[in-house]
């Protein structure tokens, strides 16, 4: 797949795009929830113009294959029931792709680096992270 | 963050250990901070670069001013945002801090910190990077010195 091609794919942010229940009922999205869905399906269509140094400090690109593995596990996560959108998301000098839900004081992030590499992190009620 | 401290080591050097009531500076690009819902530093902004074999980079601002730091930067002032740390918390953290002096054009007073570095397996990595991250968006540990709205 191209940069191109899959750059329109995971319009996953659009509300007129409605999530459905077991019985296939359409569910609405609160204004948060799909401001929070745009802004990560933006965010994502952002991260493929980005070029090696695009910090300024060395970074690596964004990896294809992380953003192809991200745009696919949004989508499959909008349209799963219950769901919580990501607070943030956001790209790495060394070519990963991070989610990140923090609530409150909770904190869960996948670090994407492609189709079967995901690594999750939460944050522990001791406050250190571990990597699950 | 209550009111900066005096310098602590007025008259030394960039080698010279850093003293626990120093202040450190990181230079972060936009990418890796969040406006919405709220203000926050990602972890991406403490994670290193391929570069980064022996540490994570932070500025003495005994040595660096944050207008120098920012204007070192390969991309437009506009892009970038500086926090502000104190050694203390960073030592407190279980983080080292490492004099590291380099020629120019990188600005006086770089430090590493050893524990986090590009060759570092992931697992062990991203918790210290979460840490790291966690003290630069807490208030009473941080300051944000540079906004990229600032020019």
């Amino acid at each position: 797949m191209n940069a191109t091609a899959a750059l329109s794919a995971p319009d996953f942010g659009q509300t007129s795009l409605p999530r459905s229940v077991g019985s296939h009922t359409p569910v609405a999205l609160e204004d948060w929830e799909a401001e929070q869905w745009s802004q990560a399906a933006q965010r994502l269509r952002e991260f493929w113009t980005l070029q090696r140094d695009w910090d300024g400090a060395g970074a690596e690109a964004p990896a294809p294959d992380a953003l192809l593995a991200t745009a696919k596990y949004l989508q499959n996560l909008y349209y799963t029931e219950g769901s919580v959108p990501p607070t943030a998301l956001s790209p790495t000098p060394l070519g990963t792709l991070v989610l990140e839900w923090r609530i409150c004081d909770d904190y869960l992030e996948a670090e994407i680096a492609g189709a079967n590499e995901i690594v999750w992190m939460q944050r522990d009620p001791d406050g250190s992270y571990r990597v699950l | 963050m209550a009111a900066r401290d005096p310098p602590a080591q007025l008259g030394g050097t960039e080698a010279d250990p850093v003293a626990r009531d120093e202040y450190l500076l990181r230079r972060i690009h936009y990418r890796s901070y969040e406006e919405r819902p709220r203000h926050q530093f990602q972890r991406g902004g403490f994670s290193p670069s391929p570069d980064d074999k022996d540490g994570l980079s932070v500025f003495r601002e005994l040595f660096c001013s944050v207008r120098e730091l920012v204007r070192a930067a390969r991309k437009p002032p506009t892009e970038y945002y500086v926090v502000r740390l104190r050694a203390r918390d960073l030592l407190d953290a279980g983080f080292t801090l490492v004099p590291n002096p380099q020629p120019s054009p990188v600005p006086p007073g770089h430090t590493l910190i050893p524990e986090i570095t590009c060759d570092m397996p992931r697992a062990e990595r991203s918790p210290r990077e979460a840490t790291l991250t966690e003290v630069a968006n807490d208030p009473q540990r941080s300051q944000i010195a540079w906004r990229r709205q600032a020019l």
